[in-house]
């Protein structure tokens, strides 16, 4: 509760508000004959009635002294590990059908295995390569997944 | 078709090469999520998803099945080996699950775990086999204000169970019905929410959407902790229970696997309910309370019988009414659907193979799991011994192809990564994602037999509380939302991490 609850509130409210103006838009139809806008519409009411709640219980916690802050609740974790994953996995998703999938999914195991935990370099080279190569016959072969071939498999195959 | 000529038919399809295959895979599976902790049924369920698209509808269904019930075994070793419950429903047998193995009788708890759940399995599967085939025919009876009131209580009741704030878990359900408004709108032909993306058209995927908020998710919250798991340095010996042992754990088997089985059937209910309310029955039967908590086996046999009966149970509202019980039920709703099939009264009549089949397949499973649980407990021993920084890339790995597996979308996959950091932020801002992807899956259905209630009832309202079925429903819903501010059942509700 606290401050976290605020913020998060606000967050919905704005959210719910914006579910409210798109249905509207989209027409709520009448009761008799609902249109495609009528349940979002009360749905987005419900979202920011419950926001106004949440956002007034969390303003309770803190002047009771129940709240805690924001940085808080990150206190004492390595949260950096996580924001570096993120980033990797988008920069997987952007590069993945150009590079193919064998090549940027070695590389993207490189670097989960050596640079968010620590790693041997061999191990870390090893461990990716095999799995790459697993995956790939275990989706890409067996399984038929259709796995983007890039430009990797293109200069090999 | 009577009973008896049901269950050999569903034998007969259950034991073909194939669906053992299938079934053997699922229980493998869920076995290995069970003991690997970062990684859930649910997130396995949508992992594997894809790949069942080349399998038949009946095969898909018996592997992601047995994925939820051997999960539940799986989950009962890490408890007890190393207290940590390798899946929500198993949290209970840490209790005195590694009070047990610390007294260096690992082995007779970790096979009073396995009795346990197969005699609970066996009997939650007879009593689906008795309950369904009637339930289904009083079903046909319903029509759309009663299944909207059936889909709005199983809502609230996961809303009231599942976490310490109303409020918050309401807000997710809304928000996943919001989410499964997005794409064209069946009715209308009305794009909603797709703000021009193409790929949204057809909707966010439930593939996805689970497993951003539950595997993505899950992994960026774990590589955050610096959490170390020790596992007990003992010899597993004697893992057949004494006689004392069984005569100790009997009568909590048999109390477990009747009460899993009816919590498992209510809307909102499942495994990790039952395991805690059968703890707590136990300890309040006992002779001696004191001893729970240090060791006792009624603490183990009674919570690991309770939560697979409730696997079992939990069955019984999707194939029936077509509703899911829980988020793993609405995976496989979700997963009937992509194979083309609707659950609900009629699954028996136009697909009893389907039905019979799963049913007994599950049976089947259980056999097995007791094979892959007693004789091979060394080999989940050494799983548990494989480091987080080796598993973690792995699991991102497999998130990543499924999700692009279902649609060769990369959008799909971006979609999933989204849902992962919406997913990191929920469980940081304690906001749960059951009720989120409970909603999202009852969504469309939902709204469906809303519209139809009011067409039907010329735009009144009245229609939920004229029909006997959907006013006890509404009555019951309404009930429960508003029951924080009754200050004597706020304090008796009972709250639960989400499963």
């Amino acid at each position: 509760m606290g401050k976290p609850d605020q913020v998060s509130s606000l967050f919905w409210s704005i959210l719910g508000l914006g579910v409210v103006y798109l249905s509207y838009r989209l027409g709520l139809g009448t009761l008799t004959h609902p249109g495609p806008g009528f349940l979002t519409f009360w749905s987005g009411v419900i979202l920011c009635c419950l926001s106004a709640v949440v956002f007034f219980q969390g303003v309770r916690a803190q002047r009771g002294g129940t709240g805690v802050t924001l940085p808080q609740r990150w206190a004492g974790m390595a949260w950096p590990k996580s924001v570096y994953v993120i980033i990797a996995l988008l920069a997987y998703v952007l590069t993945f059908t150009y590079l193919g999938f064998l090549l940027s999914t070695i590389v993207l195991l490189i670097f989960l295995f050596k640079g968010i935990e620590p790693e041997t370099w061999r191990r870390a080279f090893l461990s990716a390569g095999l799995s790459s190569f697993i995956s790939y016959i275990l989706f890409g072969i067996w399984l038929q997944v259709q796995l983007p071939r890039g430009l990797l498999e293109k200069l090999l195959f | 078709m009577d009973l008896l000529g049901s269950i050999l038919y569903g034998f007969s399809v259950a034991l073909t090469p194939d669906n053992l295959l299938y079934c053997f895979i699922g229980v493998f599976i869920g076995t290995l999520v069970g003991v690997l902790p970062g990684i859930g049924p649910v997130g396995a369920m949508s992992l594997l998803l894809p790949t069942t698209f080349h399998v038949s509808p009946l095969g898909a269904i018996i592997m992601l099945a047995g994925i939820y019930y051997g999960a539940m075994y799986g989950g009962s070793t890490t408890s007890i080996l190393v207290n940590i419950p390798g899946e929500a429903a198993s949290v209970v047998t840490c209790l005195d699950g590694y009070q047990m193995a610390m007294q260096g009788r690992a082995g007779p708890a970790l096979g009073i775990a396995a009795f346990g759940s197969f005699i609970a399995g066996t009997i939650s599967i007879i009593g689906l086999m008795l309950v369904a085939p009637p339930l289904a025919e009083a079903a046909l009876k319903f029509g759309p204000p009663e299944y909207f009131t059936l889909m709005a209580l199983g809502m609230t009741i996961l809303i009231y169970l599942a976490s310490g704030s109303i409020p918050k878990a309401l807000m997710m359900a809304v928000l996943g019905i919001i989410l499964a408004s997005v794409g064209i709108d069946a009715t209308s032909g009305k794009q909603r929410f797709t703000f021009g993306i193409l790929e949204l058209n057809d909707g966010i995927g439930l593939v996805p959407l689970v497993m951003g908020l539950f595997g993505i998710s899950e992994v960026l919250l774990n590589l955050e902790q610096k959490v170390k798991r020790e596992i007990l340095k003992t010899r597993l010996k004697g893992l057949l229970p004494s006689r004392l042992d069984w005569r100790d754990s009997a009568k909590p088997i048999a109390r477990g696997s009747i009460l899993g089985f009816f919590l498992g059937i209510l809307p909102g209910g499942g495994a990790l309910i039952s395991s805690f309310v059968s703890y707590g029955i136990e300890k309040r039967l006992s002779k001696d309370p004191s001893k729970f908590g240090k060791g006792a086996i009624e603490g183990v046999a009674g919570p690991e019988s309770a939560n697979n009966a409730a696997t079992g149970g939990a069955f019984i509202p999707l194939l029936t009414l077509g509703i899911p019980a829980n988020v793993v039920m609405a995976m496989l709703l979700g997963a009937l659907l992509i194979h083309g099939l609707q659950p609900g009264p009629m699954l028996m009549k136009n697909h009893p193979d389907l039905f019979w089949g799963v049913v007994t397949s599950m049976y089947v499973g259980n056999a097995m799991l007791l094979v892959l649980n007693l004789p091979l407990i060394g080999m989940w021993v050494q799983v548990l011994r494989i480091p987080y920084r080796t598993l973690f890339p792995l699991i991102l790995l497999f998130c990543l192809i499924g999700a692009y597996a279902v649609n060769y979308s990369q959008t799909d996959v971006l979609i999933m990564i989204i849902f992962g950091v919406i997913g990191y932020l929920m469980k940081k801002f304690q906001y749960e994602g059951a009720p989120l992807v409970l909603a999202y899956v009852l969504g469309p259905m939902l709204e469906d037999a809303l519209r139809q209630s009011l067409v039907i009832s010329n735009g009144s309202f009245a229609i939920f509380v004229t029909r006997p079925i959907s006013a006890i429903g509404m009555v019951l819903a309404i009930f429960l939302v508003f029951s924080p501010l009754l200050p004597w059942v706020t304090k008796k509700r009972p709250v639960f991490k989400e499963e």
